[in-house]
Formats: structure tokens, C-alpha cells, sequence
């Protein structure tokens, strides 16, 4: 893979990173819940989840069009593992809350265990495999460019 | 018996005192984190050895009240065995630290830690030159791992003195 | 002995024999490095890491706390042992179980009630959730990052001779961070730090406690402690004589850190924190319940009242947490939430809980360390000093802001 396909793709998730970053800072802001397909905005602390984004997807835009280097890849991962940091804290919290039954019981039911994971999604989670992959791309290009 | 364990901070000093000892005392990825000695036992050869964890010393010169603490840790015992734990990324400023040691006449051991570091940066140090030219054992260890560190207990009671006059000698002669 | 010029030369000589150095190659490792201290990577990805903390810590304590131990101790435990436990209406039934018709753990107020549910069911869940993390932040090196981070950023703005490493430190337990400002050069450094950090930086136990039972008010905490902490810092730092030498970080690697170390340390804090902490926090609760018995709580109250609501816009029932937190600040912070009072009020009664006095570790700490530090009466003395002029202004302080906004 040439440098041209690797930087496109790194644009294109710091597009996917950077605008939902923003949009969960405005709906942080205002407070509000917005749901669109399985993409949800809102709810507690979203502003920090937007800013974080927002920082993630600049880092993305900021290793476009530099040399395929060490460099390179060091700030992809950076910016990858904010995402990874936001999205493994959203599973995280989502497993824990899933088992506890509340009020009467110790344990939730398998219904309403499962309801936990049907989305909708907050955006670092949808991110989260696209930032994997990406990373192990730019990984794999350096890699040959070594050899 | 007493064995010192003395070094920079960060190099994995408190590593080799828990391998040495089976304690349980904090081990931390930043300097500064050992600030009082803390000591424990270790039978090597059937004799009993006490070993002391002492805090992290740039030099002997003391410049803070930890390294305070270390000196007089050293000054306070009788002939003590010194442990110098150097990073082998780091060796120049570890070896500073041991010359000052094996000057004010102590039996000395050199215990290059983070050998796997070393590894990694593609460093390479002649143990057996380094040995042969300073006089007294050096071993590479991997204090998290316990690589090394058995290697390092049978060196022990080969901890030795050395001459400073003819290591000056042998350095500039090289 | 040789003079260090000439043992310098016969170094670099001997090291020129022995050493050889691969080629410089920069890993991916060592340009993360870098970035993580870069403010302009760095300061992003500090608030990722800190948003982590707080997530996680949110997510496990939360689990533990209100998934389980909540209901465990209110609905089973609570309404088992106040009827079980016999000589209801007698003084041991109140110091032990407390009000005999509480419906929650926190309200009960007896050492065997309250006591265990806050010790186990809440400090615990949140500084295993807490030490967990730190262990990790730790070891991995990113801990001294952050410092060398926050200390570029202090003197940008123009703020010198803070010591970063142990105000982190502090963060976990104020013992050791009073311990590591032996690794400070001078004197004047040591006294200032020791002061600052056990007055304004709320230790591990307090702040697990704040994120689970108050997280709505935590950051208004943390910001006015920390803001204390800089303007008495800058005020302490031109009071004081002597010089404050700037303070060089070694930075250690990156690491990934081992399962091994961070369970084997995590370890040693749960099990210190049940041999020293959990009979503290008993000891706390059953101190205060004696002093209730005997009057001298409702004596301090009223005689202390005119300070507290006048002067802090505190209610004076604050007086008996403020008690406690003698001995355990979580403890004391735990007692606060339990009392009906308005937010801003709780919020002024946790800062003063903060800064009112360090708990009886950090102060024995203190003493210690004084020796080296110019003197045990010096110490004593300046820090006493300092912390009444704290406490009057920097508690009397928030209460203006509170009237200013309207919220006091
Ligand atoms: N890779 C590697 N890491 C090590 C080794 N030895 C120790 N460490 C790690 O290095 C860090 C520092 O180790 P410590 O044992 O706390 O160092 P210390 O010399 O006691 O430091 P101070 O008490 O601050 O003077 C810890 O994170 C250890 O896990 C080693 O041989 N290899
Ligand atoms: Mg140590």
C-alpha cells in the first residue's frame, strides 16, 4: 500500500473521528440526547468525550502528508488510543451495569442482559475496531518500507 | 553479613531485593521511590546475609536527605558486601557511581540490571573485559524476570576490593 | 579518592572498551515517549488518560457499590442486626448499631451499621478501583510523564519550584508523599511541599470517596483545592527564605507493566488497607457516637456554630464528621454526605474537611520528616501556622464566592 491510500485512510477516520467529536461537544453543551441510526450523542460527560474526539481526529489530520516514518505511526497510535481509551471505558461500563438485577434481584435477567448490547452506540465505540485496523495498517506499511 | 543494594533511582533495585529476599516492597516505574532503606534476609552458601534495599544516590556526595539516608546506611556498617545496581542502558553514570564505591575501599559486585533493555536498544557490553579490568564480578540481570539473579547470589561471597591506583593504571593503559 | 574530572575520563575510556551502542534507532516506544511530555500531544492525551481514570473508577466502584453492596447492607444486613443485636435503647446498641428505624446503612450511623457499610462497601470498592489504576499509571512510566507534563505547563504560566512527583504521589496516600520530599534539595522546598501537600491534596481513600458519593461536586473541589495548593504555593514560596532549586525529573521508559507487580502491589494496599484503615474508620465511627453520648458534640456545635455558619456557611452538624476526619478523612466525607445541607455547603464542607488538619498518618508523617526539615518545633510550628491562615481564608473565601453567585 502507497503513502497516497494509507493518508487518505487516515483522513477519512479523522474526519469519522473529528465531526462526531464536535457533535457530542455541542450536544454536551446543551445537554441534550440525540439518536441517529445506531449512533447515539448525549449523556453524562459527553463534552470531555467530544474534546477528547475532537483531539484525536486533529492528531489524525496532523500526520497527513508526512513521510511514512516512525513518527508517523507513533502519533496514528496516539490518536488511536484515545479512541480506544473513550470506547474500552463505554464497554466497560456497559458490561458492569448489564449484570447487577437492581431493585429485588442480585442478578439482571438474560433478556435484560442482553438488551444492554443492542445499541444504539456512541461514536469512539463504533471507532474503536476502525482505529485497530488503521493502526495495524500504517504498522504493516512501515514494516516493508524497513525491509 | 551485610549485603547493600545501592544504585540510581529507577534502576530496579527494590526489583533485586524482593528477588533476593521474597519481600514484597513497592517496586515503581519512576525515581525516588524507595526513600528509606528496608531490610531482609537471604541465606546464600548456607550463611545468613542481611540485605538492605538502600534509597536511590546519584553519587556519594549526598544532595537531598534520601541520598543522606543511603550514605549513612553505608558509612554505618562494618565492611559491608555493596551490590552497585547500574542500568545497563545507562551504564556510564552507574559505573560513576561504583568507581566512587570501590574507591572508599568496600568489597563491590556489579549487577548490570535491565538487561533485557539493553538487549532491545541492540547495546552491547563486554561483561567478561568489564570483569577482567575493574576486579570485582559484574552480572546481568533481569530483576522482573529473575534472569541473572541466581547467577548474582553465587557471585556474592566473590565480592571484591580493588585497587584504585592500579585500575587507573590498567584503564589508561588500554 | 579521584577527583570526578579524572574518574569521568577513565569512565568514558573504560566504556569506550566495553559498550558498544547499537544503531539510534527511534522505536515506536521512544516517539510515544516523547509525545506523551509534548504539550501540545500531551495535554490531549492527558485528559484521555484522566477521562479513563474516571471512567473506570465510575464503572467498577459504581458495580461494586451500588450493584451489590448497597442492597447487601440495606435490605439484609441493616434490618438483620438491628433487630438482632439485643439491649436496644442502651448506649452499646447505639455506638454499635445506631438508630434502631434507619432504612439505609448510611443513616444508621453505628460502628457495626455505618462503620462497615462505608468501610467495606464503599472506600473499598473505590480505592481498589483507585490504587488499580494508579499501579498501572505507575508503572507503565506514564506517572513521571504526567509530572514533567504539569510542571511545563506550571512554568508557562510562570509558576516554579513545585515538585511534581510527590504532589502525585500524594494523590494515592499523603504519607508517602510527605515521605518523598526527602528527594527535595533544600529546606525551604521540603517545609513548603510537606505543608502544601498535606493540606490541599485529598489523599486516595478521600477522593474514591468523593467520586462515588458526590461525583457531581468533585471537580468544584478539586479545582478550588488545587487552586489553593498554586496561590499558597506562590505565596509560601516568596514568605519563606531560601533558595528553591529547580527540580529535574529523570524520565524513566515506557513500559508495559506485568500482571505480576500491579496484582502484587494492589495486594499490599488492600491488605494495608484492612489492617490500618478499616479499624480507623471503625474507630472513627465509634468515637463520634461516644462523644455524642457524652454531649461534647452537641457542646462544640453550639459553641463552635457561630464560626461555622457565620464565617464558613457550614451547618454545625459538620462538627462531628470534622471529628472523624482526624482519624479518616473518606470516613469524614462519607459522614458529610449523609447530612441534609444544601450543595454549596457540602461542597465548602469537603474543601474544609481537605484542609482543616492532615489525618493522624500524614501528621505523625510530619513530625517525622520535621526532623529533617529544620526542626520538629519549626515545622510544627510553621505548618500549624500556615494551615489556621489557610483554613480561615481559603474556607472563609469560598463562602464569599458562594455569596457573591447566590448559592450560599
Ligand atoms: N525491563 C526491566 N524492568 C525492570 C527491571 N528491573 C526493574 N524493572 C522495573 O523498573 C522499575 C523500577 O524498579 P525499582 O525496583 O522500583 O527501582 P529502584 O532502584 O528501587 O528505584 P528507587 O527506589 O526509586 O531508587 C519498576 O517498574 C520495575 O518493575 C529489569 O531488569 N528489566
Ligand atoms: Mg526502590
Amino acid at each position: 500500500m502507497n503513502r497516497k491510500i494509507l493518508d487518505t485512510l487516515l483522513a477519512l477516520v479523522g474526519a469519522c473521528t473529528f465531526i462526531p467529536g464536535l457533535l457530542e461537544i455541542l450536544f454536551g453543551l446543551t445537554g441534550e440526547t440525540y439518536t441517529w441510526a445506531i449512533l447515539s450523542f448525549g449523556g453524562d460527560y459527553d463534552l470531555w468525550r467530544g474534546l477528547i474526539l475532537v483531539a484525536s481526529g486533529s492528531l489524525f489530520f496532523f500526520t497527513i502528508n508526512q513521510p511514512i516514518s516512525v513518527q508517523k505511526r507513533a502519533q496514528a497510535v496516539l490518536a488511536s488510543a484515545m479512541i480506544w481509551i473513550v470506547g474500552g471505558i463505554e464497554i466497560l461500563s456497559t458490561v458492569l451495569n448489564s449484570i447487577p438485577g437492581g431493585e429485588g434481584s442480585w442478578f439482571n435477567t438474560t433478556s435484560e442482559f442482553l438488551s444492554y448490547y443492542t445499541g444504539p452506540f456512541t461514536p469512539s465505540l463504533l471507532l474503536l475496531p476502525v482505529s485497530l485496523v488503521l493502526v495495524i495498517l500504517v504498522s504493516s506499511v512501515e514494516v516493508k518500507n524497513d525491509s | 553479613m551485610t549485603i547493600l543494594l545501592m544504585g540510581h533511582p529507577n534502576v530496579g533495585k527494590s526489583a533485586v531485593f524482593n528477588r533476593l529476599t521474597g519481600a514484597n516492597i513497592t517496586e515503581s516505574n519512576y525515581p525516588g521511590t524507595t526513600v528509606d532503606f528496608t531490610e531482609g534476609y537471604a541465606f546464600i552458601e548456607g550463611e545468613e546475609y542481611k540485605i538492605i534495599d538502600v534509597p536511590g544516590t546519584f553519587s556519594t556526595e549526598p544532595k537531598d536527605e534520601a541520598e543522606k539516608v543511603a550514605l549513612d546506611i553505608l558509612a554505618e556498617h562494618d565492611d559491608p558486601i555493596v551490590i552497585v545496581v547500574i542500568d545497563s542502558t545507562k551504564v556510564e553514570r552507574g559505573l560513576y557511581l561504583a568507581f566512587e564505591v570501590m574507591e572508599r575501599g568496600y568489597r563491590v559486585l556489579i549487577d548490570l540490571n535491565m538487561w533485557d533493555d539493553a538487549e532491545k536498544h541492540d547495546l552491547e557490553i563486554d561483561v567478561c573485559q568489564l570483569e577482567k579490568i575493574l576486579g570485582v564480578p559484574v552480572v546481568p540481570t533481569v530483576a522482573i524476570s529473575g534472569k541473572g539473579i541466581s547467577t548474582l547470589v553465587e557471585n556474592v561471597p566473590s565480592a571484591s576490593r580493588t585497587d584504585i591506583g592500579e585500575l587507573r593504571e590498567k584503564i589508561t593503559n588500554l | 579518592m579521584l577527583d570526578p574530572e579524572e574518574r569521568w575520563r577513565l569512565i568514558d575510556k573504560l566504556a569506550r572498551e566495553t559498550v558498544e551502542y547499537g544503531a539510534d534507532r527511534s522505536t515506536i516506544g521512544s516517539v510515544l515517549a516523547e509525545l506523551t511530555v509534548k504539550p501540545l500531544t500531551g495535554i490531549p492525551f492527558a485528559l484521555a488518560v484522566l477521562y479513563g481514570f474516571w471512567g473506570f473508577f465510575d464503572a467498577f466502584a459504581g458495580f461494586f457499590t451500588d450493584g451489590f453492596f448497597v442492597p447487601l447492607f440495606d435490605d439484609h444486613w441493616l434490618p438483620w442486626i438491628q433487630n438482632a443485636f439485643p439491649l436496644k435503647g442502651s448506649w452499646l446498641y447505639y455506638i454499635l448499631v445506631g438508630d434502631p428505624e434507619a432504612v439505609n446503612s448510611f443513616e444508621a450511623l453505628g460502628m457495626l451499621t455505618s462503620g462497615v457499610f462505608v468501610a467495606i462497601g464503599v472506600v473499598l470498592p473505590a480505592i481498589v478501583a483507585f490504587y488499580l489504576i494508579i499501579t498501572i499509571l505507575e508503572d507503565s512510566g506514564y506517572m513521571p510523564r504526567l509530572a514533567v507534563l504539569v510542571d511545563t505547563v506550571l512554568h508557562k504560566i510562570g509558576l516554579h519550584g513545585f515538585a511534581v512527583v510527590p504532589m502525585i504521589l500524594s494523590l494515592g496516600c499523603n504519607v508517602p508523599g510527605v515521605a518523598s520530599t526527602r528527594t527535595l534539595e533544600t529546606k525551604k522546598q521540603r517545609f513548603m511541599m510537606m505543608i502544601l501537600l498535606s493540606v490541599f491534596i485529598p489523599c486516595g481513600a478521600q477522593l474514591g470517596v468523593m467520586l462515588s458519593l458526590i461525583p457531581e461536586f468533585f471537580g468544584y473541589i478539586m479545582i478550588y483545592l488545587l487552586a489553593g495548593f498554586f496561590v499558597f504555593g506562590w505565596i509560601l514560596n516568596r514568605l519563606i527564605p531560601g533558595r528553591s532549586p529547580e527540580i529535574i525529573t529523570d524520565v524513566p521508559p515506557l513500559r508495559i507493566p506485568t500482571f505480576k507487580n500491579v496484582s502484587r502491589k494492589l495486594w499490599v494496599k488492600v491488605k494495608g488497607f484492612f489492617t490500618n484503615a478499616i479499624p480507623f474508620v471503625l474507630l472513627g465511627v465509634g468515637l463520634v457516637n461516644l462523644l455524642y453520648l457524652g454531649g461534647v458534640i452537641s457542646w462544640l456545635a453550639n459553641s463552635l456554630e457561630p464560626l461555622f455558619t457565620g464565617w464558613f456557611g457550614i451547618p454545625k452538624e459538620t462538627v462531628a464528621p470534622l471529628i472523624a476526619g482526624f482519624l479518616r478523612k473518606d470516613l469524614a466525607v462519607a459522614q458529610l454526605s449523609a447530612i441534609d445541607m444544601s450543595g454549596f455547603q457540602l461542597i465548602t464542607s469537603v474543601v474544609i474537611i481537605s484542609i482543616y488538619f492532615p489525618c493522624i498518618a500524614t501528621f505523625s508523617m510530619i513530625i517525622k520528616e520535621g526532623r529533617n526539615s529544620g526542626g520538629v518545633i519549626k515545622v510544627l510550628g510553621g505548618s500549624l501556622l500556615t494551615l489556621i491562615t489557610v483554613v480561615f481564608l481559603w474556607g472563609g473565601l469560598l463562602h464569599l464566592i458562594g455569596i457573591l453567585l447566590g448559592v450560599a
